[in-house]
Parts: structure tokens; sequence; C-alpha cells
């Protein structure tokens, strides 16, 4: 054992001063191991950044952060589809649209662990018109207590329905950005204002008139289409029981935390609710988006493990090509071969260690500058996203690999006969 | 084991290489024994087998055929393992190229085979240091080996050969690379080593006033052993 650890610290010994020896070389090594470390990690936490920032931007304007309770009634969707399609409005409600009880689920779904918020929402699909312009939209019906969402929060223009809000008096509609310009660009202006005044057709049938109150920008291409009216209000419209709802919307303080409160809540309800975390419910495809972001930055990330491991191997090879007669003569001195090995890849290692160190502080100025100058993307402000366990992940793969890769031209150069190498000698 | 013992005993020892389609008889049956204590020189031109016999001797290389008995020990019964083992601990080598790690001290190149076998520090910085000065070099002790002449290098691969108290020497031309004034005083200090701590020394050399400073003179010609003579050293 003795023997063992002393072999191990000559090893650390002579690969430690050779690392050291040329600090011109050892330099050129480390900027180039730290770049492609650095790139490892810049591949990794952008699309992680990517990521973050559709999830946060579509979960904080979507409605549930991560959750959505909704009654299954997708044949039924295809005959309302119809019926909007050929403008045969049925003036009756629709039962099974909406959860029952929604504000006995709504405080048993506040109880559970994880969940810091939870709202219940009515929606409709629904025909708006502006004079000559009309479009298809998405009503959905908030309460004015809102706290999952960030919608009441993302006025441009006018105001949202503040608490206790009289529909009776002003009839108040809050369009999305995109609805309000849809809807305005025949008239030749680029956006309706608050004030103007919108006829909305329900899928019930029903035709009634609102005035714009004001207009939401939100980090959400389909939110930005859609148009909100006070859940009191499309209650009436749509003749619901104050305890029914379309969904709930939770608001959860851990994302990985969603399948076991899907699990949780799907205990207590019935076989007929579905409960979705945002991905799953899906509005544009961007878990699709995310997905394929992911794998390119896997790609990334692979790619550039193996040009580490190829600058390592080249490295090592040179040195220990350079070292030849070295290994030779301390072969022929007796000392083992898995000696010389180690001293190989304990050089390996810490050539590895130094550019983790170089490349995490190239990273860590990259980091700085793109959350202070983040790129603008239209689903929302996107920079690089630190993750421990990710970047730990990193480490050890760039450090496995650059042993291995290290250790490969040694075990060659081993390989070789004492004696022929002697020979060279003499 | 006593004095004059027989240390390396060779037994028609044959060692033939193949480069291509021809084969290359580098030995030809060289029986010889060399006694503990004894400084052997091995002469001969260059392709007369010398390296070869010391590389076979040194367990660096395996015969073709014969057998090699070193301080008792049957070479061909020993393992790749064994025999590194074995040159660890019983046997030193001293090349032409000195081969020092340029990135070490010369102290620390002279203790690197004790480092293998697992002493501890404070026994061999110690023999380290008297080694160092026996070889002269005790004012370089902290010097790299490129800020050393070539004769003050293989000053210290000798002191570096010595350190794990080798019970025999094999060095192969180590004058090739250092002047005149320096090689006989390289080989001087193998005499001194050889006759002051009792160590055997076998040291391939074609300079013949080298050779001539060993109590043993065997000369190579073309694989063959074609001459073993006493000496009275110069």
């Amino acid at each position: 054992m003795n023997r063992f650890w002393s072999s191990v610290k000559t090893a650390f010994f002579i690969a430690g001063r050779d690392v050291a020896k040329n600090v011109g070389v050892l330099a050129v090594v480390l900027l180039a191991l730290g770049f492609l470390f650095t790139n490892l990690l810049f591949a990794r936490f952008m699309v992680l950044g990517f990521q973050d920032t559709l999830e946060y931007d579509v979960i904080k304007v979507s409605g549930a952060l991560s959750l959505v309770v909704q009654e299954k009634h997708e044949e039924e969707e295809k005959e309302d589809s119809s019926k909007l399609a050929s403008s045969q409005y049925n003036l009756e409600r629709e039962e099974a649209d909406y959860l029952q009880d929604a504000p006995l689920l709504e405080n048993k779904i506040a109880t559970i662990p994880g969940v810091t918020a939870v709202t219940s929402i009515l929606t409709s699909s629904a025909i708006l018109k502006h004079g000559t312009k009309e479009q298809p939209a998405m009503i959905m019906g908030f309460p004015s207590d809102d706290r999952v969402t960030v919608i009441s929060r993302s006025i441009v223009k006018g105001r949202f329905f503040e608490p206790g809000y009289n529909i009776e008096r002003e009839s108040g509609i809050v369009l999305g950005r995109y609805l309000a310009e849809k809807l305005a660009k025949k008239r030749g202006k680029p956006s309706l204002e608050p004030g103007d005044v919108v006829r909305v057709i329900f899928r019930n049938g029903r035709l009634k008139r609102y005035t714009v109150r004001g207009i939401i920008n939100v980090r959400d291409y389909s939110v930005n289409y859609n148009a909100i009216l006070p859940r009191d209000e499309l209650q009436a419209v749509l003749k619901t029981k104050p305890d029914e709802a379309s969904e709930i919307l939770i608001k959860v303080n851990d994302k990985r935390r969603v399948p076991e409160i899907i699990n949780v809540i799907a205990a207590f309800t019935s076989p007929k609710v579905r409960v979705e975390s945002w991905e799953e419910k899906d509005y544009i495809g961007l878990p699709d988006l995310v997905r394929g972001f992911n794998l390119v930055g896997q790609i990334i990330f692979w790619v550039g493990l193996l040009s580490s491991a190829v600058v390592i191997a080249v490295v090592i090879y040179v040195n220990a090509v350079r070292k030849r007669r070295q290994i030779g003569i301390i072969r022929a001195i007796g000392i083992k071969n898995w000696l010389i090995l180690l001293v190989f890849s304990v050089q390996a290692f810490l050539l590895a260690g130094l550019s983790v160190g170089v490349g995490t502080g190239f990273y860590y100025l990259l980091d700085s500058y793109l959350h202070q100058h983040p790129i603008v993307m239209p689903f929302g402000d996107m920079a690089t996203s630190f993750q421990l366990h990710t970047y730990l992940v990193a480490v050890k793969l760039f450090l496995a690999t650059a042993v291995c890769a290290g250790l490969y031209p040694a075990w060659i150069v081993t390989r070789e006969p004492i004696a022929q190498i002697t020979a060279e000698i003499g | 084991m006593t004095k004059n013992s027989v240390l390396v005993d060779v037994r028609d020892l044959r060692k033939t290489y193949r480069m291509g389609k021809v084969e290359v008889n580098a030995l030809n049956g060289v029986t010889l024994q060399i006694r503990r204590g004894e400084f052997v020189s091995v002469t001969g031109a260059s392709g007369s087998g010398k390296t070869t016999l010391l590389n076979m001797i040194g367990l660096l290389d395996d015969p073709t055929d014969g057998a090699i008995m070193v301080d008792g020990e049957d070479t061909r019964k020993l393992s790749t393992r064994d025999k590194s083992e074995f040159r660890l601990r019983r046997l030193g080598f001293i090349f032409q190229f000195f081969n020092l790690f340029m990135e070490l001290t010369a102290i620390e190149n002279i203790v690197l085979p004790a480092l293998a076998i697992g002493a501890s520090r404070e026994n061999y910085m110690t023999k380290a240091v008297t080694l160092m000065r026996s070889v002269g070099l005790e004012r370089r002790i902290r010097h790299y080996p490129f800020e050393l002449s070539g004769g003050e290098q293989q000053r210290v691969a000798i002191a570096r050969a010595l350190m794990n108290n080798p019970i025999l020497v094999l060095t192969d031309e180590p004058t090739a690379n250092i002047d005149s004034v320096m090689s006989n005083k390289v080989v001087d200090l193998f005499v001194r080593i050889n006759r002051e701590r009792g160590v055997t020394v076998l040291m391939a050399t074609h300079e013949k006033e080298l050779a001539a400073k060993a109590s043993r003179i065997l000369e190579l010609r073309d694989g063959n052993l074609v001459a073993d003579r006493k000496n009275i050293p110069s």
C-alpha cells in the first residue's frame, strides 16, 4: 500500500513538473482546451437558457405554470368547430365542457405541497368583429385575483380589470396584441386602441358588443391572439354555474415536482379529467422546439468533448514520443508500465483540470455578458442558464475523456520493447 | 552469498534478430561467468554484440536460446513483471544518453527508483545526497539537467543507477557523449564504486583505453566471445 501511494505521489510529482515546465506551451494548451470546455458549457447552457426562456414565458403567460385540469371533450370540440364554421349557433350551454365543483378542486389542489397558486378560468372560442374585419379567437374569462399568470400585469395600452370591475357600466374587453392588430388592419391603423368597439359572437351563438379596455402584450404567440373578459361576464354569457370552470391553472414552485403533483391530482379527480403539464398541453409546438434545440446542444456537446479528447491525445502523444527515451530508460531501471501510464494519465488530468478552470472563467465572462445583454427573441430574452448538476457532469466527462485520451498514446509508447529503444539510443 | 561467488552465469547464449526476411545472429552461443565484485569490460567493434549481451544480462531482452542466471535466478522463469522488479531492486543501468527528466532536478532524478519501490522520504533523501556527494555533485543537487554538463549529467545517471543498492551495474557506452577528460573521470567513478561498494560492474565500451580500467576484459566479435582475460587496471 505504501508503495502504491508512493507511486501515485511520484506520478503526480512528475506530471505536475512536466505540466508546469514550459509555461508558454502550457498557456497555449490551456487556452485551446479551455475554449473547448467553454464551448461545451456554452452549448449546453444556451440550450437550457432557451428552454428556460420558453418555459418561463409560456408558463407565466399561457395560463398553467405546469398543470392543467381540463375535462376531456375531444369529440365535442370537433362538433363545436363545425358549428362555428357553419355559423349554426347553439344558444344552449354545453354541460360536458366544464369541470364541476371547481372551487372544491381549487382548494384541494392548493393544499398540495409545491403548489403556490391556483386559478380557475373559463374559455370559449368566439368570433370578434370590428367593422368589416372579423377574427376567430379564444375568449378567456379570468378572475380579478388571478395569481397564476402575469396576464393582468402585461397591459401595454389602457387598463386591465381591477377587482370589483363593473362590466355593466363599461362592457370592457382586453385584447391580445396580435388580435388587436388583426382586427384593425382594414381600418387604416395598425391596431385597435382602448375605446374601440368590437362585436363578439360566442360559440353558443350569443352576440355582444364590448369596448376595448386594454391591450396586452405577452411573450406567448397564442395568448396574444386571445381576448380576455372578467370571469363573471364569461360565466354569464356561457350560462355556466359559478362552480364550473374550463380549466384550472396551477403554479408550482419547482417544475421537477410536476410529475409528482400530476399523480396527486389524478388520484382525486375523475378519470375524465386531464391533468397536463404545459408541454403536454402544448400551444404552438414549443416542446418540439425545445427538444430540437436540446438535440443540437447535445450534438455540439459531444462533438466538443471529442475535440477535447483529440487535442489532449495529441498533446500527450507528442509529449510521450518526445519522452520516448526517458520512458525507455525508466522502464529499463525497472519502473513499471502502470506507473508510467499513471504519470501520463495524471498529466492529462492536470491539463484537463486546469482547462476546466480556464474554461469556466471564460464561460463566466460570457454568461455575465449575456445576462447584461440578453439575446432578444420573439419568445423572450435569451441568455445562458447555468445548472450546477450539468456543469459537474460536463467536468466529470471532460476529465474522464482527457484521462482516456491521454492514456492511449502513452500506452502505445510503453508497448515498445525496451531493448529496441535502448538500442536506438546506443 | 560470498564475494567471488558467481553472480552472472551465461550459458550458450544466442540471439537472432529477424529484419524482414533476413536473420541476423547477434550472439552465437556465448558462455561466461561473472563473479561478484568484478569490474568487467566488454569490448568489440560496433555490431559485435556488446549491447545485445548487456540487454540479455540486464533482462531487457529475451534470448533466442541459452540460459542466464543472475544472482541465482534463472531469468527464463521470470515473468515480465518479475523482471521489472528484479531490475528495479537488483540491477542498475547507465546508458550512453543520460536521459534524465529535464523537468526534475538532479536529486529528484536520482530518487526516482527509490520512489518506485516506496522508500521513505527520509531514507531516500539522505541516500540521494550521499550519492550526489560521492559522484562529486553535491553543489549541483538543485540544478536541472539542462544546467549540467554532459559529464555531470552522466554522473547523475550513475547516482540514479546506484539508488536502490544494485548488485550489478550495467553500463553501455557510458562515455560516448562526453569528452575524453570527463570520460576518464566517469570510468574512474565506476572503478571507485566497484572497489568501495563492492558493486559488480559490467561495462560495454569500444574504447580500449577505458576498457583497460576494468579488472577483466571480454572481447566480442560477430557475436562470439573471442577473448576473456584478466587485466591489471591501468
